[in-house]
């Protein structure tokens, strides 16, 4: 069963009472929520997803009013394990907090995967991983190359098996910030966005959900053939430069959430994707223009 | 018996070093340390050569300016520049005899 297959308001009872059960690719997480708002928009960003039985879930988020006072205040937080406060928040952005509370867990926990912070997408099993730092443009590529076909795994993180390289997807909506949320607007008319959260420390968030062929096709084969570090600037030039892969390392390396704590195994697991990738730098400003080069990049290793 | 007049250049107890090249840059990640080096073909090959076994530095010299093809005085503030470095990562160290 999917979420899409219970009415809104079965999900929002469930969430408010025993809670949901969502399956994203390799991870499974329990979520209540006693914010009712949130229960429409997580109910649109999810509705494609495996609704599941509770018995083994890898954590269990609670959203709720934080404090004697929150009826006041609107302060909510959110819980990680009935133990751990993640964030408070004011309830509009309980769903970007939301969101990051699933990728703290990730960072934190999935160590199984070599994890880089990076955008993926893939077409015919070869993915494109879009590298760096927050503001380099990386969700708002992701979101226009889903929209144009490419296959969503993760606007995120990049969760890579050591042994096989296979890329593995959560499919998870789609985060975009400021500026970039309108950009995707005009450029996908038919995305399917949440709510915007207006006031986060990352200033306003949407989120786009991911398209339906992305979550039915989770599990197919990705493995990584591109690794691009955008850089967007509004006056760029669009450039696609290659960067020679011992650079790449190191840059991906800092990237790495986990490349530390994996030791021999990350740095192995890291030098076997470099080894099979072309790397590029990418600087621009027109997306259509990046669009064009990137997607050139994917024509060229067709015909190859 | 005479004191060598070169200090002799060895990997650090428990130095382990995992390689990987691309074209003539390298990267060596110190499993012991965690931490992770860019190296260019020079200071590579040199520090391959101590990882293979401890060097004096006489040793070193000779091998590289017949490597190069160049005066061993040229060769040796090279060396020097690249054992410093090495000693300061905590790769080698240099002993004196």
């Amino acid at each position: 069963m999917k979420v899409g297959d219970i009415s809104v308001s079965d999900f929002a009872g469930l969430l408010a009472s025993q809670g949901v059960t969502i399956q994203t690719g390799p991870f499974v997480f329990r979520l209540t929520s006693h914010i009712p708002s949130i229960a429409a928009p997580v109910w649109r960003l999810y509705r494609d997803f495996p609704l599941i039985e509770p018995d083994l879930v890898d954590f269990h988020l609670v959203l709720r009013p934080a404090g004697r006072f929150a009826r006041f205040t609107g302060r909510c937080e959110v819980v990680i394990d009935a133990r751990r406060i993640l964030s408070v928040f004011k309830s509009p952005a309980a769903l970007p907090h939301l969101e990051w509370a699933l990728n703290w867990w990730i960072y934190n926990y999935a160590h199984q995967f070599f994890i880089v912070h990076a955008a993926v997408v893939e077409r015919d099993g070869k993915a494109i991983l879009l590298c760096g730092p927050p503001g380099s443009g990386k969700s708002t590529l992701c979101a226009a190359l889903v929209a144009r076909g490419w296959r969503l795994l993760s606007d995120e993180v990049a969760l890579v098996c050591p042994d096989t390289l296979k890329i593995f997807a959560t499919a998870r909506p789609i985060s975009l910030k400021n500026e970039s949320i309108e950009v995707i607007e005009r450029f996908a008319p038919s995305a399917v966005f949440g709510p915007r959260a207006l006031e986060t420390h990352k200033g306003i968030v949407a989120h786009v959900a991911p398209p339906e062929q992305s979550v039915r096709h989770i599990n197919a084969d990705a493995h990584p053939c591109w690794i691009l570090f955008p850089s967007y600037a509004a006056d760029a030039a669009t450039r696609l430069t290659p960067i020679p892969k011992a650079r790449a390392f190191l840059r991906a390396a800092s990237d790495a959430f986990n490349y530390q704590i994996l030791g021999a195994q990350g740095f192995r697991t890291l030098a076997a994707m470099i080894d099979r990738c072309s790397c590029f730098e990418l600087a621009y400003a027109d997306l259509t223009e990046a669009l064009k080069v990137i997607e050139g990049l994917g024509q060229q290793a067709h015909r190859a | 018996m005479t004191a060598s007049p070169w200090p002799i250049w060895r990997l650090c107890d428990a130095v382990t070093l995992l390689w990987r090249s691309w074209g003539d840059e390298f990267v060596v990640f110190n499993v012991a340390a965690n931490q992770t080096h860019l190296l260019d073909a020079f200071s590579a090959a040199v520090l391959k050569q101590v990882e293979a076994s401890p060097k004096t530095l006489g040793a070193l010299t000779g091998h590289f300016a017949a490597e190069l093809g160049a005066d061993p005085g040229q060769v040796l503030p090279r060396l020097e520049e690249a054992g410093a470095r090495f000693a300061e990562l905590g790769l080698i160290e240099r002993l004196n005899t």
